[in-house]
This record gives structure tokens, sequence and C-alpha cells, in this order.
């Protein structure tokens, strides 16, 4: 499944991520970093009207179109020549239209959520609506924002939502009908679920929030999906939620057929600061140990040591992990930016808060800040360079409680000010060292593409260029003015024997293409 | 509290920045003519967030002064001009008033409260609902939490409410007038949107924890403060002129827009290139990435340099002190600071 989702990953982009495993790597070479100072550009489409800006969607490239989305909108286009083809409008009751990570296809269907609560199956020819379903309860501030995630017999939709105290859930879908098969909790819900033990009440536990805000990876070999959970309820003011408050801010690996739990990770125990834990796990298969690996090879990275199912996360809260994915054990913690929160590691290599950092009345200064030393957008791991990229801060605000009773709910508290550093690590998998740093002059996370052309694509920040990195070095190779900041993840296709990078910034979708 | 950031800028600036620098406005052109929504459109509706969010919720104006504080703390881009008209905008235009009490249709259905309302209410919930359910509506052992009750969750000016609680509450209850529901139904909606972010609860406690005196000895010696500031020249009766909060989020992040007054102006980034044969340009910074430079020379001239080998590029950033804070500085002498400034009344 993974070496074809490969072979199909050369002309197209059909999953989030363009394969399962969230590495965001390309094969593709006929960009490389000798001649990509020639990429040009080949169209831009600039959607217009409300719930135009910004484009977060990953597009998906299936047969020659480019789907995508934004709250209540999708687009299908031209992969070609940027001309729409279709445009379909959602008539949208209410919710959050903070953004739409994009869409999911399997066959001729194509899948959204809604930011009113909803899971919306289109005629990828037309964009004609086949059917609807109900997936969250818009009145409790859920809302849908994450792109839907099509594996083998099911499509795997996550919620959003952390204003007040709501359970985090994930579930899969009947692709044909959109019917429940299953639903698992982040949070215990019922006396004996497992963890329970890590609230102080069924009550907390059942209003315990760590919501599915990430497209989920998966392994189709060991048929279970990778999924990130996102910050406990409630969310600053802490005092009446002791305890690790699992299953939030970790993640979790989940049987693809019965919804049921395998192992956890929990990436911030007792966060306090809004990190979440969402950020991609992205699967990694490669050695651990033996000899370094050369680090220009175009390969794609063969070692002489058999390769491991590996799981790597940049999370939140500037912590890098190796996991091992098929049980779930840490094999690597460490920081990818400097952080003063946590009190090293435990003994499952999950970090340990250190309370003098929780929001404190009088003011704590923590790093990172509620942004994070990275954010929702997308990590890449290139098995040519061995390296894991992460678009990443140092970033330190000043965090304030502000409900000192001994029952607050939702918020209670947030940061203030700060300053921020961004940059992008490129961090060894196997040790977790930042092998380079680049650092941008703009603010802001932008999505990362690596590719076999030794090229990492991504934006820098507000100051508002498409660029391409040398992928070994970091070294800057080309740019484009995109007016604005790069506001998803970077997708490459080939089409008629040329090889296409097309990425949003704001209200554009801009394709750049190498011509022969 | 202007002139004192004024001058606190002054300081640094004339201590790092060249003496023939333009004025910060070359650096940065005002955006003439645009309407504080076209502002905010721009700032606040490209990057992270489109417009239509910015606006759900109405606020007050320090509220909105402080969430756009900590916008530019996640890395919006303004200048202090236009954080001003943003502010201005978002206060004048999405205040929280009883002009704004319903809510729109299809996308915008949002629940909305009337303050008046709320107030009309309070003595009602006082006397028929507070005993069993709380003081703030989060439940006690004799009635249940009403901030996580799907009937007020779902309820809308009433709908649900008046039903439930004429035939569907567990103790029965006399007959409430519609008039009485409807105002229930907005203090029962203030109490949920009290837990949310941007609450209008969620105001900073008391700061000022610190030992002045250790925070001055740290002042003059370690923190390295007394190069460029004193408490008789700029920071001299900072304590009158700020509160400690501002005084905390000011010296630690100066270089946050929204933290300064919109009288004071930006402080000038400077950056000296050298070309490759040998001349040199320097000025206020207008743009820099990896590939161009941009900055106005002595004559006050736009200039854009290609960045390549043999190009140097050196930035000067006033603030740059302050920065290097950040990694040092402990919470205890952050809040010593913070005590010793508040005391230079």
């Amino acid at each position: 499944m993974i070496a074809a989702l490969l072979l199909i990953l050369a002309v197209e982009w059909p999953t989030f991520n363009g394969d399962y495993s969230g590495r965001r790597f390309s094969p593709l070479t006929n960009v490389n970093d000798r001649n990509v100072k020639h990429l040009s550009l080949a169209w831009s489409y600039r959607v217009s009207g409300p719930g135009s800006a910004p484009i977060k969607a990953t597009p998906l490239q299936v047969g020659g179109v480019l789907y995508f989305s934004s709250p209540d909108h999708v687009w299908a286009i031209d992969a070609r020549t940027g001309r729409e083809i279709w445009h379909f409008v959602w008539q949208g009751k209410g919710g959050n239209y903070i953004g739409n990570r994009g869409v999911g296809i399997g066959g001729d269907t194509l899948y959204v959520e809604t930011p009113d609560c909803h899971l919306v199956a289109l005629n990828i020819k037309d964009g004609r609506e086949r059917w609807r379903q109900t997936i969250c309860d818009v009145n409790r501030y859920y809302y849908s924002s994450t792109a839907p995630i099509v594996i083998p017999n099911h499509v795997i939709v996550g919620v959003s939502g952390d204003d007040i105290d709501n359970p985090g859930y994930i579930e899969a879908r009947d692709p044909a009908d959109g019917s429940l098969q299953w639903r698992w909790y982040t949070v215990p819900q019922k006396p004996g679920d497992p963890g329970l033990d890590t609230w102080p009440s069924l009550e907390m536990a059942r209003h315990g929030g760590g919501m599915t805000w990430q497209p989920v990876t998966f392994d189709p070999e060991l048929n279970l999906i990778y999924l990130t959970t996102g910050n406990p309820q409630p969310v600053v003011a802490h005092v009446n939620r002791p305890g690790a408050n699992l299953f939030t801010a970790s993640i979790v690996a989940l049987g693809a057929d019965d919804g049921k739990m395998r192992w956890y990770f929990q990436a911030s125990p007792h966060d306090t600061h809004d990190w979440d834990a969402t950020e991609t796990a992205v699967l990694i298969d490669a050695p651990l140990g033996g000899p370094p690996r050369p680090s220009t090879g175009r390969s794609g990275g063969r070692g002489s040591v058999q390769p491991r199912k590996l799981l790597a996360q940049a999370s939140r809260n500037g912590k890098f992990f190796l996991l091992d994915r098929t049980n779930g054990k840490a094999l690597l913690s460490t920081d990818f930016v400097p952080t003063n929160w946590s009190l090293g590691f435990d003994d499952k290599g999950q970090p340990i808060p250190n309370p003098a950092k929780h929001p404190q009345v009088d003011g704590a200064l923590v790093s990172p800040n509620q942004a994070g030393a990275t954010n929702w957008p997308s990590p890449s791991f290139s098995p040519a360079t061995g390296l894991f990229y992460v678009s990443a801060a140092q970033a330190y605000s000043v965090w304030y409680l502000y409900d000192t009773g001994k029952n607050p709910m939702g918020w209670g508290g947030t940061d203030r000010g700060g300053w921020a550093q961004h940059m992008v690590q490129a961090i060894d998998y196997r040790t977790g060292k930042i092998r380079w740093s680049h650092k941008w002059e703009g603010s802001g996370f932008s999505g990362l593409l690596s590719t076999a052309g030794n090229l990492l694509f991504t934006g820098d920040g507000s100051s508002g260029n498409f660029v391409a990195l040398n992928a070994t070095t970091g070294e800057p190779l080309w740019r484009a003015g995109v007016r604005t900041a790069v506001s998803n993840g970077p997708i490459t296709y080939t089409l008629d024997g040329l090889q296409y990078v097309v990425v949003a910034a704001g209200d554009t979708l801009w394709a750049f293409v190498m011509n022969e | 509290m202007g002139a004192a950031i004024l001058f606190l800028l002054g300081v640094l600036a004339a201590a790092q920045a060249p003496a023939a620098a333009p004025p910060p406005a070359a650096a940065q052109p005002p955006a003439t003519g645009e309407s504080g929504e076209a502002t905010t459109r721009r700032v606040c509706g490209t990057l992270c967030h489109d417009f239509e969010h910015v606006i759900t919720v109405g606020r007050t104006r320090p509220q909105w002064e402080a969430t756009v504080e900590n916008m530019i703390g996640r890395g919006a881009k303004a200048t202090s001009a236009e954080v001003a008209a943003i502010v201005e905008f978002l206060s004048t235009r999405h205040t929280l008033s009883p002009t704004t009490i319903r809510g729109g249709v299809g996308p915008a259905d949002k629940p909305m409260v009337d303050p008046k309302a709320v107030e009309r209410a309070a003595p009602l919930y006082a006397s028929d609902c507070r005993a069993c359910h709380g003081p703030d509506a989060r439940g006690t052992s004799d009635g249940a939490n009403l901030v996580r009750s799907d009937v007020v969750l779902r309820d809308r000016y009433g709908s649900t409410l008046g039903p439930y609680l004429a035939s569907a509450h567990p103790r029965p209850l006399p007959p409430l007038t519609g008039i009485q529901v409807l105002l229930l139904s907005h203090f029962l909606r203030a109490r949920v949107n009290d837990t949310l972010r941007g609450s209008p609860l969620f105001t900073p406690g008391d700061v000022l924890t610190g030992d002045a005196e250790a925070g001055e000895s740290y002042f003059k010696g370690e923190g390295g403060c007394a190069a460029c500031h004193s408490p008789a020249g700029d920071l001299s009766a900072i304590g009158r002129r700020m509160d400690p909060i501002t005084i905390q989020q000011r010296f630690l992040f100066p270089n946050n827009v929204a933290s300064r007054r919109r009288s004071t102006p930006a402080p000038v980034v400077t950056v000296k290139v050298t070309t490759p044969d040998g001349e040199t340009v320097s000025g206020p910074l207008v743009h820099l990435d990896d590939f161009y430079v941009s900055l106005r020379d002595a004559s006050g001239a736009h200039r854009t340099i290609r960045r390549g080998r043999g190009v140097q590029v050196v930035k000067s950033d006033p603030y740059a002190a302050h920065v290097a804070l950040l990694p040092r500085i402990t919470d205890k002498t952050m809040h010593d600071v913070v005590a010793y400034l508040a005391s230079l009344k």
C-alpha cells in the first residue's frame, strides 16, 4: 500500500500529507538543488468573497485536478492551468470559521468538514452534494476544521473547539454513506475507562477536552492510525484537574477497524499552556543506530541496518519525540528549541512539567508562548537526508492565571505579550541533534515539503516569500514573492512530464513549474 | 505613559542608532487614507484567520487592546499607528453593547448577550436559581452546572430554556413570564461567556509581588539596565505613569508594538550593508529576507541590495538588550524588577 502510494505520489497528491506517512516527502527530482533557480510561475488562482482567506488547506491533486477548501467552500481547479472547474458553497449555520485544512478523496467522492459540524460528501466530477452527516454539536461550541483522511473502508474525521469544556473524539465513517462506524473519545467517559485515574473525577474527565484537530497518519501494515490530541480543559486554570489528564496532549495508536487504543504516549502531561500535542505524528521507516547515512544521497537513504517502524513528532511544547510505533515506547526525547517549562523527562520519556511555570497570578515567563515552538503547519521528513524538518520558533510570553476559584471552567487565564524568533529546524531523527537551523526575519509558521531533489520548500513567514532551501545545508536557493505569508503546506506533482510545486499564501494559490 | 516609553526608546536609539537616521516614518510609510476596517481586514484578516473570525465576539476597549497585543505577540505585523486604528475600529464597531444583542443568521448565527438584560436578570437569578446552581451557575451539590447544560447551550433567547423551565425542571417552578425567561437566557449565556477566552472576567490579578530592593540591585548590577535607563531620567515616576502589568510587559517585550502608546514612534531598526566592492550603505531597515535587504540611505532614498556572496548585512536592533534578557531572567527577578520600577513614584 505504501509502495503504491509512493508511486502515485510521483504524479498526484492524493491525501492531506501526500501519502499516509505524514512525511510530506516527494520522490520527484525534476526540480532539484541545481536547477531550482529556474523554477517559474505557471499560474495563480485567487479566491474571493467570504471565507476566502487565508487558504490553510493542503490541496489534493487527483487526475489532473486540484481540490482544496476553506470554511464553507470547496474548489476544483485544473492543475495544469489553474482554471476553475467547480466551486461548492456550503450554506453554513454558525460555528467557527478559523480555518479548514483540506479535503479527503476516495474514488470519485470528496469529503469535507464544515464549520457547523457536518461531514459533506461531494461528487468530484461536478461538486454536487451526495450526502451530509452531522459529526458534532455546534451548540456546544464544537466545530470542524480538519481534513478527513480516507483509508480502506473508513473516512477518519476529527473535531475542533476548545472554547468550553467538552470531550474530544475521533470517528470512522462509512465512505459510502457517512454512517458512524466507531467513535473513540480522547478522555474517559464512563467508569472503568482507561486513563480515569489521571483525573480527579469522572465529571472532570468527561469534560476534559483533547480535540482532534490534525489529520491522522496511518500504517496499513500494522492497520493502526496515529492520532494526536489537543489540550485538556479547562485550558489554563487547572486547579480542578490535578493529574496527567489522559489522553489529552498525546499521541495515540488506534486500530483502524475497531477504534480501540493500542498504546499512547503523552507529549504534554497536565498541559496548562494550550500547547496540545496535535502536530503530525510522522511515520518513518528507517534504521536506528548503525553507521550514519550519507547526508547528500538521493537514493532514498538505504542504510546497512534493517529499517524500523518509527514515529516522530516535533510537538508544540518544544519537545522532539522519536517512538517505536509498534508499541509507543520512546526512543528519544529532547528539545528542538530551548524551552524553560519542564524538569526533564520521566522514565517513559514524557516531559515533567515544572509547577513554577504553570500560569501564575503575577505572571510566569514561559518559553514557548501560546502559539508554541511549532504549530499545526506540517513538518516534513526526508529519507534522503535523514532530517526531520519543522517550522519552529523560540518564543516567550508571560502566562497569567485569571480565575483563581476552586472550580474554573473554559480558559481562566492566558498569556500576554511576547517575542518570537521563527526558524526552520533540521533535526537528525536518530539523535535529535539540530543539523542545521535557518532563522527567518519574518514571523509565522509555514508548512514544509521536502523532495528527493535535495530541496525543502516553505515560506519565510511575514516576509512574504515562498522559498526553496537546500535540504542538506539549509542554504536559501530560490524565492518567489507571494505577497503574504505562506499559509498552507506546499505540494508537488508531475503532469505531462513537468514538475509543479503549488502553495497557498493568503487568498491565492500559486503554481510553479520547471519548464523543459 | 507614552512619554516614558518615548524616553526609553530615545535613550536606546541614541545609544545604538546612527545620528543621521531619518524619522521612523520613513522606514514604514503610514497607511494613509485607509479606513480602520480596511486596516483591520488587512492586518488581522489574512494570515491566521479571516476577518469574520476576528469580529465574532464583541469586546470592551481594554479587552480589544489586550487581544490585539496578544496577536502582535503571536506574530501579527502592524505599526503603532495601525494598531491604534485597529483598536479604535474594533472598540467602536464591535463593542459589547445593547446594540449588538442579536447574532446574525447562517454562518453568523451566534448567541449574543445584552449586558442590560444580564443586569436586570441578576436579582431574579439570585432569588430563584442561585441557591442550587451557585453564584456563577457552575452548579452545587443541589443543582446542575448550567454552564455545561445542553439546555442552556442550545438555547437562543429563551427558545429551549422557556419550555424546559415550564415543564421539565426537576423542581416545579413558579411560572415565569416570557420577558423573565429572555432575561435569564441572557444571564446564563453571560455565565457561559465568562469561561471563554477573552472573557470580561479574565483580568490580571496582583503582579506586584516582588522585592523592590532586589529589583533595584538587579537593575543597577547584573541586569545591565542602568546602561541605558535611569530612575531619575527616562524612568522618572514610571510607577505613577504605568500600572504594574504594563511595566512588566514593556520591560520584557518593548518590541511588541501593541504595548506602546500610539503617540510613541516605532523604534528604528537600522542596518549596515557592505557590498563586495567595499561600498557601505546604512540607515533604517525597510525589509530584510534571505535574498534582499531594503533600507533608506543617508539621503532618504530607498535602496534595495541583493544579498549574495560578499554582501555583509549587520542589523542593529535597539531592543536587543531586552531580547537578551528573556532566556536569562528568572520569574523572581522579573517580579523584583516590576516592584522596583513600580516604586519609582
